[in-house]
């Protein structure tokens, strides 16, 4: 999506161009932002996953949970476009899709924040938020390629706001910022372009605690918004207490799906290891 | 002319040629041509096609078989393998324009003891262990160029000179012999400039040198890129005729530029001469002509400086280097032989 | 909030020892002293200031011996603000002088086929020479690009590091000029070339190849401030990660780049042969090297991320402005090379200790 001329994220950033919405009129109750269904994938004789299913719905927060090699991140590759499965469906707002690549999951809406951020550390804030989507002065000065700076900024420091992410400049380089605002910048980049969901893979795994309440202040506000948000993390206390649902995973099949507000950390975490059943039939 | 080079690549050589050095030379048949490499130091410069041309004339007037090898730098590191595969052909003789003074000092001195000939032309070794040098005098060049300098100025004023790098003992023989000469006189001669073999280098100190001193009379460059650079350097300060520019060599774009006005006086070796002689020396002692005893170490070549007045004077014309081998007929001619 | 004297137990606390840095807007001024190009313009002045007092009748500080200096140094500016492009992308294009000697090769080899028929060249009449000349600025340029083209094809498409490559294609493309002119150089370049153009003056004043770079440098300096594609270049050098995951098409980029650099070095090299009227097949060894350290000097990184047009142009004049000055004060030039090695080490040493000084 490179290219000289006016070019407007199709997201939930304030400002965009109404009605480039990828999404679809009116989702059905039941129907899923994200559903993954029978996901297969093998590394050799490795099998990583087993034949996972999972859904997200709009404004869902969903905790993916599990040891060590349960298959978390091969899954969440998988719905981001990363790798392809050997088998399986998925499919967004119950349309299946096929996606074929990181770029093309982007297309459909589906956004990734990385766990090494992906962010260019010598760029500005606001250069980093719209990186690949540049904004453009309008008439000529735009067709000749110059940037719009000032309207760059502006909409960036809006959509911080909006996500309620603190930050007193943002034409300062990434790397002075502290590892919690590079990562609520992560999450707002992702939240600002998405249209269908956002997957995040331990997002808070090297902050402290002030840092990791702003990341998640920022991923409550992206379910806010209406997106499907999954949630990977070891944090189980943590996650546990801002998501709505939480899926475990052990030996690469999801083995319960329990909403959190009717479970706890130990059962949790004793169904992650084994030692605990799956409660209900 | 530029530094020597790794010493395990020279010590391969030097092996190399001991090898072949062990080998006896054959007698030789009346028929038979002899074998003679011929080893310039660049290739691809007027200077060194004139060279070329006499050395072919010698060798056709002499029944010698010349192998010409060199390579497009001045340079021991690129020379040596040339040297190294002519020994492979086991010549019966050796004229070699030594791009370092000492690398080649111990197998000459080899080829020699077993009584190969070998002759230096343009350059000097360290040692005379060579039958014979062929070059030009080049502080006697310097020399000239003062000479060249003093008729076109009248010998006062202050005086600049373009060098190359440190350590090139012919460029910095040319350079003594026109400072020494120049502030014996009374001249006020500036430090040298050594911009290497960069145009526009030379070009940035020349013009330094110009806005530096307002009394500047003249300028006198030992090579050709420094030439071009102090050329350019003139005239965009506007004094073009002002500054007296002499210059060493006289390439046909030189002669050229000395004929246009850039130029007032050229400093014109023999390099036909180094060739031809050299050439024929090496012949006549393969052939008993000449006993290699009775050979003098020195045999320099001379200078002419060339001027408007004399560049298409036909007396001159030996002295006018060649672009190409398509003109060595008429060369030959002009040199007499 | 209860007693300090209570222990606070299961509460979501502050952590008041938990820093988070301050983050805040910078004045114009901390702007402006944060930029290496400052510092670098203020070294330039300043030595422009020492040498115009300290030479005789302050012959530094005359206008035609500033203008002297940047026609002197106006084909390495061209080179190293291409330069700055790649550099800040990550890249490195050691090629560029073989190029060039390449480029001047070529064109002067077309204006002297096309100018006249043989024997008027041979005697100075180039009855066509505008023509020819046309010709010549098509082919340096023709040239230039390919060279930079094969470059970006190498280096994106069999993802071998552009040092090497370009290591390689130099070496490659000045054996190609030396056969093409048999190791020596291009002989019957028409003189009009040095008048007309490479000595020539605008205005009486300044020189014409000093007004080319000058013009180029701006432009690109323009470019690399305000557009996406300088936006984009600095984003692949600081993290081409990011760049790849925001949809940036890095490979198509890097050839872009490349290629701009091969067309920048057409035009230094058909400089050279408007100034000298000859090609200098000899030299240029250091060309790269030159437009390198002057990025480096300007305060772009070497690492990539940070990128830096108005200091390489600074950049460039130090050397030039250094050599002229020990010439003019009579100083042997043998220090040049000494004293320009010494200023590089200082200003990236001095750059470095300000940077991490400064987050």
């Amino acid at each position: 999506m490179s290219g000289v001329g006016p070019t407007v994220g199709p997201g939930i950033l304030p400002g965009a161009v109404p009605g480039a919405s990828a999404m679809p009129d009116a989702p059905s109750a039941s129907g899923a932002a994200i559903r993954a269904t029978g996901i297969v994938k093998h590394f050799g004789h490795i099998q990583a996953l087993r034949g996972v299913s999972i859904a997200v719905h709009a404004g869902e927060i969903v905790a993916l949970v599990g040891d060590n090699g349960a298959g978390k991140s091969t899954l969440a590759k998988v719905i981001c476009g990363s790798l392809q499965a050997d088998d399986g469906q998925i499919s967004f707002w119950d349309r299946p899709v096929a996606i074929q690549s990181i770029t093309h999951a982007h297309e459909l809406g589906l956004y990734t924040v990385y766990q090494d951020l992906a962010q260019a550390p010598d760029l500005t804030v606001a250069e980093n938020f719209y990186l690949g989507r540049e904004l453009y002065r309008a008439g000529a000065l735009g067709r000749l390629g110059i940037l719009d700076r000032r309207r760059m900024q502006g909409e960036t420091r809006t959509a911080l706001d909006h996500l309620g992410i603190r930050l007193k400049t943002i034409s300062a380089p990434v790397r002075e910022l502290s590892g919690g605002q590079r990562q609520a910048l992560a999450v707002a980049r992702a939240t600002a372009w998405a249209t269908t969901g956002l997957i995040l893979d331990e997002p808070t795994a090297a902050l402290g605690t002030r840092q990791t309440g702003m990341v998640y202040e920022a991923i409550e506000a992206a379910a806010g918004r209406g997106l499907a948000v999954l949630v990977i993390s070891h944090d189980i206390p943590r996650v546990l207490g801002a998501a709505h649902r939480v899926a475990v995973m052990r030996h690469g099949l999801v083995i319960a799906d329990l909403a959190a507000a009717e479970t706890n950390v130990d059962e949790v975490i004793g169904l992650m290891l084994g030692s605990s059943r799956v409660p209900g039939a | 002319m530029p530094n020597s080079r790794s010493s395990v690549t020279i010590a391969a050589g030097v092996a190399l040629l001991a090898a072949v050095a062990a080998a006896p030379t054959a007698a030789q048949s009346e028929a038979e041509p002899y074998q003679v490499a011929f080893m310039a130091g660049q290739v691809g410069i007027p200077f060194y096609t004139s060279m070329e041309c006499g050395a072919r004339t010698a060798a056709t007037e002499s029944n010698v078989d010349l192998n010409w090898q060199g390579p497009t730098d001045w340079d021991m590191s690129k020379q040596l393998p040339f040297i190294q595969a002519a020994a492979e052909l086991q010549p019966q003789g050796w004229v070699i324009a030594p791009t370092d003074g000492t690398t080649l000092i111990p197998t000459i001195e080899e080829q020699m003891a077993t009584g190969i000939p070998v002759v230096t032309v343009d350059a000097p070794l360290d040692e005379p262990v060579e039958l014979q040098s062929i070059q030009s005098n080049h502080y006697a060049g310097g020399q000239a160029a003062a000479k060249a300098m003093t008729e076109l100025t009248g010998g006062t004023g202050t005086y600049v000179v373009v060098g190359m790098t440190p350590g090139l003992p012919d460029i910095d023989a040319r350079v003594a012999g026109f400072v020494d000469d120049m502030t014996a006189s009374g001249a006020t001669v500036l430090p040298v400039l050594l911009p290497g073999t960069d145009s526009t280098k030379a070009a940035n100190l020349v013009a330094a040198a110009i806005q530096s001193s307002p009394d500047l009379t003249g300028i006198y460059v030992t090579h050709a890129a420094a030439a071009q650079g102090a050329a350019a350097a003139i005239l965009e300060a506007g004094k073009q005729g002002q500054l007296k520019l002499v210059a060493f060599d006289a390439d046909p774009q030189q002669i050229r530029d000395l004929k246009d006005g850039v130029y007032d006086a050229l400093i014109a070796q023999l390099p036909y001469q180094m060739g031809y002689r050299s050439v024929k020396l090496v012949a006549d002692v393969l052939s008993g002509a000449v006993d290699p005893a009775t050979v003098e170490h020195d045999n320099p070549t001379d200078f002419a400086i060339l001027n408007r007045d004399n560049a298409d004077d036909p007396a001159y014309a030996a002295f006018l280097y060649i672009g190409d081998m398509s003109q060595c007929e008429a060369m030959a001619a002009a040199a007499g032989s | 909030m209860s007693g300090v004297s209570e222990p606070v137990v299961n509460e979501v606390a502050e952590a008041p020892a938990e820093f988070e840095p301050e983050v805040r807007s910078l004045t114009a001024f901390e702007r402006l002293t944060r930029s290496t190009a400052f510092w670098i313009g203020t070294a330039l002045l300043g030595m422009v200031i020492v040498f115009g007092l300290i030479s005789p009748d302050n012959a530094f500080v005359r206008p035609s011996n500033l203008l002297t200096i940047g026609l002197n140094a106006a084909q390495i500016m061209i080179l190293a603000v291409g330069m700055t492009y790649l550099i800040g992308a990550g890249q490195l294009d050691l090629s560029v002088g073989s190029n060039l000697i390449l480029c001047s090769v070529f064109s002067a080899q077309a204006v002297v086929a096309l100018a006249g028929s043989p024997e008027q060249v041979v005697s100075g009449e180039y009855p066509n020479l505008p023509f020819a000349v046309v010709v010549a600025v098509l082919v340096a340029l023709l040239t230039g690009g390919l060279f930079g083209l094969v470059n970006a094809i190498l280096v994106t498409r069999l993802h071998i590091t552009s040092f090497i490559v370009t290591l390689a294609t130099g070496g490659i493309g000045l054996g190609i000029a030396l056969v093409r002119t048999g190791g020596g150089n291009v002989s019957y370049i028409p003189r009009e070339l040095q008048l007309a153009f490479g000595s020539a003056k605008l205005f009486d004043l300044v020189p014409v190849p000093l007004v080319v770079a000058g013009i180029i440098a701006g432009f690109l300096w323009a470019v690399m401030r305000l557009t996406g594609f300088g936006l984009r270049t600095v984003a692949i050098g600081s993290s081409r990660e990011a760049a790849v995951r925001a949809g940036v098409a890095v490979d198509r980029h890097l050839v872009k780049l490349f290629v701009m650099m091969g067309l920048l070095v057409g035009i230094a090299g058909l400089l050279d042969v408007a100034r000298f009227a000859t090609t200098n097949v000899a030299g240029h060894q250091t060309d790269a090297l030159a437009a390198i350290a002057a990025v480096v000097i300007g305060g772009s990184s070497l690492f990539g991320g940070v990128a830096s047009v108005g200091g390489t142009i600074l950049g460039t004049l130090i050397p030039v402005s250094l050599a002229t000055g020990l010439v003019i004060m009579r100083v042997e030039s043998f220090y040049q090379l000494i004293a320009v090695g010494i200023i590089l080490i200082l200003a990236v040493y001095w750059d470095q200790r300000r940077r991490s000084g400064m987050s």
